[in-house]
């Protein structure tokens, strides 16, 4: 599994003024090529998990995940951009970046934003309804998507915007402070700041709070794992079920993001997809049957899947917002291939902002947008014909 | 000949002028429609006509047959202003991979660079060429004044080069009323284009030797037979379905993978409608404007409610722009007696209306909204009634235009039209995870521009877009969540996004607080009508998603001052000065450097001046074209005079130093005018005598600026004997003029320096170019008098 994640593109060094970069399928080859050379010339070093320890706010602290190739340069193998990072160079991420032959996360304990929204906004639909939860970001991310909703952020680096000093307990005091259930990763990449949320679900866990991850999934089987062991819920964007577009409108590749899934299914997460409906780039009947089919086929039916419109963002200016049929006919086509629990997400008001159940059809949790209006799940089961309902629940 | 000589001349700044604003005009679409493409696109243009007028130009007229290679280049200039169209509207395909991307500065440059390139550097040498053939032919004429009789050739030379400017902008200003009131509101681009290679083929065909006359060469009988073809080819595509053809498959690919149903121009802009399982969107320039029967429930329920919850009882409301597709229903649910609403472009209503949905249907028939057809400021102005909430959705002030919406003149108006428990509600960018430097620059300044004119002020952060509430009364900060809620109960409203948890939600202070922390550091300053600031941070906001290191260079330039601009000025003076002292006639850098500041002065003056109309009387759009052309009138005039003044007087110095002279004065009394003016409007008269005095003033400036072409030209072909030289090289000096202008003006001095003080950057540039004028004259008096009497004799 890790060898032919590695196989795959090896990201150059990221300079700071080469992310208005396209990437072409050229590109990708000349890229795959150099990878693959490189792993035969060296062969896989072994991992070597290091003590994480404090670096001083500067240099951050060393990363996990990486290994030594020739010189003082690293690869990082956090995810699958698996970056050849050269001395005094960061990843493609902007965040990780390498120190006298070390590799260093400069984000960690370095939030840009800290507050709080409803957990529906992640979008996590079966994970203790109406709750509140403290939101964590730092700066980074490694995509390039053309209609990033937090590039203010996410297509920045460290020092570029606002940051401030933040010890993972120091987080989980102010989620207890602000009276909050649970702690989110989210707004720009959490896989980027892979340590930092470690440590805050570690510390989050031992105070009784829950957490979650709102992510692109696009992260090595073997980080993932090791960061389940701390994780409640883990929404996972699937931008779309076709290469191409994950080439051309975020600047990567789809295989790794169902790997993730799969590895997310094996380990028995808690998880929710997102699909954001881009209407000409990805909202081809025929994918998103595909789609449907291969998560029932390999994920289960009870997987929650929502259909989001798309509304012009960023660099995606010039396109309509999704039609509402076409998200009604994705919907439709989920249902006819067997999922159990489907969304429509930005259609405030819409009937499939609610959860019915799949058994009786009554409506179970009753949504416009953010807002819970009354929820009829019992203990994890249909209040109204026992029907047992994916997720996590109010125990009482 | 003479005479098919000067119609080809006029045809040529006819084409010109048409082919620069139709590229321009399809160039905003295919980019974004804020100021600095504008700024980009006329740039580039000018760069490339004057890099053609002075390279190429002079090349052609080393042509051995002048007149076949005046004729060519025309062909060519037509067909590539057709390619061109054809580019704009298909390069997209080629260069992003993800229909529907916008583009940064960057692309945005080398794309209409590339475009432009054939176009105006063909275009630029038509002049030079011109300027050559006119003196050829006027020599086998009649003689030209006493001096050209005495066969004195800088004077023939001068005149040729005066007479050439003089009815290129004749053909300019023909272009600019035609195109505005004929070729725009009847025929798509492709038709303008064919109907410019019809009237070009045509002069062309005249100016070459008949081919049916026996004794001519055997390339010129081809050339002739050639052009005789494409004209009934070019009628033909024309006249029949050929030219609907072209253009309805290059805006498919322009649009590829949409349902287009309607595309249309008109004289603010272009209206595109896309049909996608029953959704409509209509685009204006390229951009999303409204989503029909489904629009952004978010926006539009927070937009409306946001401000009608906090009132305690809204009766009459007006929208500026944006009602159409959502907020005119959201208003409606509340009991309102009446919505008026102003529309920036009356078309977008109109087509609206053309592709009923049930929503839009519900909305513009409702007997309680009535449409005006008019700008909003200018309706705003006008209106007796006073308003309970007054909601102005224009969200980015990214152009002079929509920024007049963002001024604190504005919200005085405003303020002057909301009952006393008024509203005024707008929307800017913002971030509830993360507030930017370049969004709390914008978000800071209309704030602070807001509390200048309101009390109190309300500020409600969100996920994309902020708004502000301002009142007189304090009862729009006053209503908290539950007192909103218990409204929407009262009324009965049927909403979907707000519900008493959301309004929990939103409401938050911890929103407001961060907010407040987060513009705390900006330094914005006010935005003004004068000095519309906004434009600025607007466009280093845009900026920052597409190339954020270049907003380096806007960081710099929002701290330039007129006291460092005032150093710099007299630094490069000194510089000059005394590479002059060095040179034996420094004349000609002098007239160099004169002409370029005389087009710099010319394009300010011009921007200055719509800019100033616009923000007086609130509209602009019939009255864009008649400012130009007055100007453009005022530079033919100011030829004509300059060119019959050089028949009788043969010493030009004296009187190009009163022509800067002229210059400097107008340029400190334009503004002053304008800043008095505004309290003055109320009356009828004085609006009237206003609207006088900019045509006249549009008049002046541009007589002060056409008249220096001809008497640079003669004085400068006394020490260059070369004409197309000459002409080349200053027609060229005054379109690098333009060019920085036009950048510089549009989108660094206006917004951050504003009108006053943007005079006085002219008033520095001129000051320089006549020190080193005078400079030079002072020196030909003292050492080279005696060369002169020799020329001149």
């Amino acid at each position: 599994m890790e060898a032919t994640v590695l196989v795959g593109r090896r990201r150059k060094g990221y300079n700071g003024w080469g992310h208005m970069k396209n990437t072409c399928r050229r590109e990708f080859l000349r890229d795959a090529l150099k990878g693959s050379a490189a792993l035969l010339s060296l062969g896989s070093l072994p991992f070597i998990p290091r003590s994480a320890r404090a670096m001083g706010a500067r240099r951050g602290r060393e990363a996990l995940f990486y290994r030594q190739l020739e010189g003082t340069t690293v690869q990082c193998q956090l995810c699958p951009n698996g970056c050849a990072i050269p001395e005094g160079q960061s990843g493609f991420c902007r965040v990780r970046r390498n120190f006298g032959g070390k590799l260093h996360s400069m984000v960690y304990g370095r939030p840009c934003s800290v507050d709080v929204g409803p957990i529906e906004k992640a979008p996590l639909f079966h994970f203790l309804p109406g709750h509140q939860r403290l939101c964590v970001a730092t700066v980074g991310c490694n995509l390039r998507c053309r209609y990033c909703q937090n590039w203010h952020i996410s297509q920045r680096g460290p020092g570029e915007v606002k940051e401030w000093d933040m010890s993972a307990e120091e987080i989980v005091h102010e989620a207890q402070r602000q009276g909050m259930r649970s702690i989110s990763f989210t707004y720009s990449e959490p896989i980027v700041f892979y340590e930092y949320m470690l440590d805050i679900s570690q510390a989050a866990r031992q105070k009784g709070l829950k957490t979650g991850v709102v992510s692109n999934g696009y992260i090595n089987p073997r980080p993932l794992r090791a960061l389940l062991a701390h994780m409640d819920a883990v929404k996972i964007d699937l931008k779309a079920f076709s290469e191409d577009f994950y080439a051309d409108v975020s600047s990567a590749r789809l295989q790794p993001v169902l790997e993730t899934l799969q590895v997310l299914k094996e380990e028995r997460a808690y998880f929710e997809i997102v699909n954001l409906v881009v209407p000409t780039l990805n909202d081809d009947p025929g994918d998103i049957e595909k789609m449907c089919v291969w998560i029932r086929d390999h994920l289960g039916s009870d997987v929650p899947l929502h259909f989001s419109r798309f509304h012009p963002t960023y660099k995606l200016t010039n396109l309509p917002a999704t039609p509402v049929k076409t998200l009604e006919t994705a919907i439709r086509i989920a249902y006819d291939s067997g999922l159990e629990y489907v969304y429509i997400g930005n259609v405030p008001g819409h009937r499939h902002n609610s959860t019915y159940c799949p058994q009786c059809k009554s409506r179970l949790i009753h949504r416009t947008h953010f807002s819970v209006l009354s929820n009829d799940v019992e203990k994890g089961r249909c209040k109204f014909c026992g029907y047992e309902i994916h997720g996590i629940w109010e125990e009482a | 000949m003479k005479n098919r000589l000067i119609s080809a001349v006029v045809l040529m700044g006819f084409s010109g002028l048409v082919a620069q604003i139709v590229l321009l005009r399809e160039l905003m679409v295919a980019f974004h429609g804020n100021e600095l493409s504008i700024g980009v696109v006329m740039a580039n243009w000018l760069l490339l006509e004057s890099a053609g007028a002075y390279f190429l130009g002079r090349a052609i007229s080393r042509a051995k047959r002048k007149r076949g290679a005046f004729v060519l280049v025309t062909v060519l200039f037509t067909f590539s202003f057709l390619a061109a169209i054809y580019a704009v509207r298909t390069f997209k395909g080629l260069l992003t991979v993800v229909p529907g991307e916008g583009l940064g500065i960057v692309p945005m440059f080398t794309v209409s660079f590339l475009i432009l390139l054939p176009v105006s550097l063909l275009h630029g040498a038509l002049f030079t060429s011109g300027c050559n053939l006119h003196y050829i032919y006027s020599a086998s004429g009649t003689p030209q004044g006493p001096a050209a009789a005495a066969g004195v050739s800088d004077t023939r030379s001068a005149f040729s080069i005066a007479r050439v400017y003089i009815y290129e902008t004749a053909g300019t200003i023909l272009g600019g009323l035609a195109l505005t009131y004929l070729l725009i509101p009847f025929l798509h681009s492709m038709k303008i284009a064919l109907v410019l290679a019809l009237l070009n083929f045509a002069v062309c065909a005249l100016l070459v030797e008949p081919f049916w006359r026996p004794r001519v060469p055997l390339s010129a009988r081809a050339a002739g037979v050639f052009l005789f073809g494409l004209l009934p080819l070019t009628a033909f595509l024309l006249a029949g379905p050929g030219a609907d053809g072209i253009h309805l498959h290059s805006v498919q690919r322009q649009w590829k993978s949409h349902h287009l149903v309607h595309y249309q121009n008109s004289r603010y802009g272009n209206i595109v409608v896309v049909e996608r399982e029953g959704e409509y969107t209509f685009f204006s320039d390229g951009l999303p404007v409204v989503t029909a029967p489904h629009p952004d429930v978010v926006y539009v329920e927070e937009f409306v409610h946001f401000p009608m919850l906090s009132h305690p009882a809204p009766r009459e409301v007006l929208v500026l722009s944006g009602g159409a597709g959502g907020v005119l229903r959201e208003i409606l649910k509340h009991d309102v007696e009446r919505v008026d609403y102003a529309e920036i472009d009356p078309l977008i209503p109109e087509v609206i209306q053309k592709f009923p949905t049930p929503l839009t249907e519900q909305e513009l028939r409702d007997p309680r909204v009535n449409i005006e057809y008019l700008d909003g400021r200018f309706f705003l102005k006008r209106t007796p009634r006073r308003y309970d909430v007054i909601l102005s959705a224009f969200t980015d002030p990214s152009t002079l235009q929509i920024n007049r919406f963002f001024t604190r003149e504005f919200f005085a108006l405003a303020e002057n039209r909301l009952t006393p428990d008024g509203i005024l509600v707008l929307g800017l960018p913002g971030s509830t995870a993360y507030l930017s430097r370049e969004m709390a620059d914008l978000n800071a300044m209309v704030l602070r521009t807001l509390e200048i004119v309101f009390p109190h002020v309300r500020v409600i952060p969100g996920d994309g877009v902020n708004f502000y509430l301002a009142s007189r009364s304090q009862g729009v900060t006053g209503a908290g969540p539950a007192d909103m809620a218990a409204r929407a109960a009262t009324r009965g409203l049927d909403l979907a996004l707000i519900t008493p948890g959301y309004l929990e939600y939103r409401l938050h202070p911890r929103w407001l607080d961060r907010f407040l922390a987060g513009i705390e550091e900006s330094a914005a300053g006010i935005n003004r009508d004068f000095k519309p600031l906004g434009v600025f941070y607007s466009l280093v906001y845009w900026n920052e998603r597409f190339s954020p290191s270049f907003n380096q260079v806007f960081r710099r330039s929002e701290k330039i001052g007129l006291p460092s601009l005032a150093g710099l000025f007299l630094v490069c003076s000194l510089l000059l000065l005394l590479a002059a002292s060095r040179m034996r006639d420094p004349m000609k850098p002098a007239l160099s450097l004169c002409i370029v500041s005389t087009g710099f002065a010319g394009m300010l003056f011009d921007l200055i001046l719509i800019f100033a109309f616009q923000v007086l009387f609130g509209y602009i759009f019939l009255w864009l074209g008649l400012l130009v052309t007055a100007f453009m009138a005022g530079v033919m005039a100011g030829g004509l005079w300059m060119t019959a003044y050089l028949k009788k007087v043969d010493v030009t110095v004296p009187a190009i130093i009163k022509l800067e002279l002229g210059l400097i004065v107008f340029a400190v009394l334009l503004p002053l005018m304008f800043v008095k003016a505004g309290p003055w409007l109320v009356h009828a008269w004085f609006d009237y005598a206003l609207r006088a005095a900019f045509l006249a003033l549009s008049f002046l400036s541009g007589i002060l600026v056409g008249a220096e072409f001809p008497l640079a030209n003669k004085e400068y072909l006394k020490v260059s004997p070369s004409l197309s030289g000459t002409a080349g090289l200053l027609y060229s000096a005054d379109l690098w003029g333009g060019w920085l202008g036009g950048i510089l003006g549009g989108v660094v001095l206006l917004p951050v320096l504003g009108l006053l003080e943007t005079s006085l950057v002219i008033v520095m540039f001129k000051i320089s170019s006549l020190a080193l004028l005078m400079f030079a004259a002072r020196r030909r008096s003292v050492e080279a008098a005696p060369d002169i009497k020799g020329i001149r004799s």
